[in-house]
């Protein structure tokens, strides 16, 4: 590392790795991504000794810069939707601060940008996206057209669902149990009007909706890099999730009971 | 040989395919970056066939289209410079057993015990697979590539500045 050394006011600098390790996390990034991330901003503003401590909801970082002040920050980090686009810029933007040290303000910026919250609209490709995995997933399980119509049709009323009620309260649990019943009796209903044949693969095709795969897979890669506690939060997430999704189904068919 | 498989199987690989790429629009993926997760989710699924034409147990049919789906994920992660995630979510997400939970699910509405106990137990085996699967490769693109992660120097800092305190004071004494 070059010793050419950026002037910069030691809380600024923490305050932007925090925001990208914020940023990171909330779109879905591993434990280690965003420790590593925060480390190495910091270390290209100034050296120093810095001590990050991660977990799913709580960034702690704690920087001893070369002159010998210590300083502390905390952050909370509340849950967001995972956005895969948002982290690949993100990745892309800390590697560029490490390689141009621009200054605070415009990382600021930069991050805002990244970050701005989406138009609430409805997207067309993320609908899109909905009814092609259920559809398709209908399929790939064995059932025939009129079943993937029918869980085409199930997954764009999700989607508006979705559209509807998905800010409202942060309790993922909670809201995947709400939704699945939601879901089970819309597929029910849909077999029961005569779009849908068999109801077991229309249910398959929206639970592969939910399914929290994300959750599964980085659950699995911080585990194996080490951070066991953010691992077992992840995995204890997922776990509880899928057993909501299976929960809400079967409220859904009881009430449907003798019907079908 | 060829022919009777591609019958069989030609509608779960092309669905598989439609698939990926629904759930690459869904987690938002670049647009540039969806044809990778399409590709590992027909790879996937075609070994998953394969391997499932071979008569292989449960756990295999899961782990080997896994570890190969990883194993490309990884490799395109530093071809491509992005996150691994990226390819390997979506190249996963066929082998995912939705199916088997929704039946697990139904067996138990229906009070049939021992049908619930199977199928939870197959779901558990192929979640099983794919975790080894991916915990495997990864693990290995893990210890190859952070050789050189920044962890703390502290300890090394203080044995240089106490060495440098000392050069300085022994030259100010000469």
């Amino acid at each position: 590392m070059d010793k050419e050394k950026v002037c910069e006011d030691p809380a600024l600098v923490m305050e932007c790795a925090l925001d990208m390790g914020e940023t990171m996390l909330r779109c879905g990034a591993e434990i280690l991504r965003v420790e590593d991330t925060i480390t190495r901003i910091c270390t290209a503003y100034g050296g120093g000794i810095v001590d990050v401590f991660t977990i799913l909801s709580l960034i702690i970082l704690s920087w001893k810069t070369d002159t010998g002040e210590n300083h502390t920050l905390t952050r909370r980090i509340n849950p967001h939707p995972t956005d895969l686009n948002k982290l690949e810029d993100l990745n892309a933007l800390s590697r560029y601060i490490c390689e141009k040290k621009p200054p605070c303000s415009e990382i600021g910026q930069r991050i805002c940008a990244i970050m701005a919250p989406d138009e609430r609209r409805i997207y067309k490709s993320k609908m899109t996206g909905y009814v092609l995995l259920a559809s398709a997933f209908t399929l790939f399980f064995g059932g025939n057209l009129r079943d993937g119509l029918a869980a085409g049709i199930v997954a764009v009323l999700m989607y508006l669902w979705d559209y509807c009620f998905a800010s409202h309260g942060r309790n993922r649990v909670v809201y995947s149990l709400v939704i699945s019943v939601v879901a089970g009796i819309l597929c029910c209903l849909s077999v029961l009007i005569g779009i849908g044949q068999n109801i077991d693969k229309v249910m398959i095709g929206s639970i592969m909706l939910m399914i929290p795969g994300i959750n599964l897979m980085n659950a699995l890669r911080d585990m194996m890099c080490g951070d066991i506690i953010t691992g077992i939060l992840r995995l204890a997430e997922a776990l509880m999730m899928a057993v909501a999704i299976a929960v809400g189904f079967g409220i859904a068919i009881m009430l449907f009971g003798g019907l079908l | 040989m060829i022919g009777t498989f591609w019958e069989k199987y030609f509608v779960m690989i092309l669905t598989a395919a439609i698939g990926t790429i629904g759930y690459c629009l869904n987690i938002n993926t670049k647009r540039n970056k969806i044809i990778y997760g399409c590709i590992g989710g027909v790879v996937s699924t075609f070994l998953y066939c394969v391997c499932m034409e071979a008569q292989m147990s449960l756990l295999m049919q899961n782990l080997i289209p896994a570890t190969v789906v990883t194993l490309y994920s990884e490799v395109l992660a530093r071809i491509v410079k992005a996150p691994a995630t990226v390819f390997l979510i979506p190249s996963i997400i066929p082998l995912v057993p939705g199916g088997r939970l929704y039946y697990t699910m139904r067996a138990i509405v229906d009070g049939n015990g021992a049908d619930a106990k199977i199928y939870a137990m197959e779901t558990l085996v192929i979640a099983l697979g794919i975790a080894a699967g991916i915990v495997v490769i990864s693990l290995m693109f893990y210890h190859v590539s952070h050789k050189n992660i920044q962890y703390k120097v502290r300890f090394d800092q203080m044995v240089k500045s106490a060495q440098k305190e000392a050069e300085a004071s022994s030259s100010a004494q000469k």
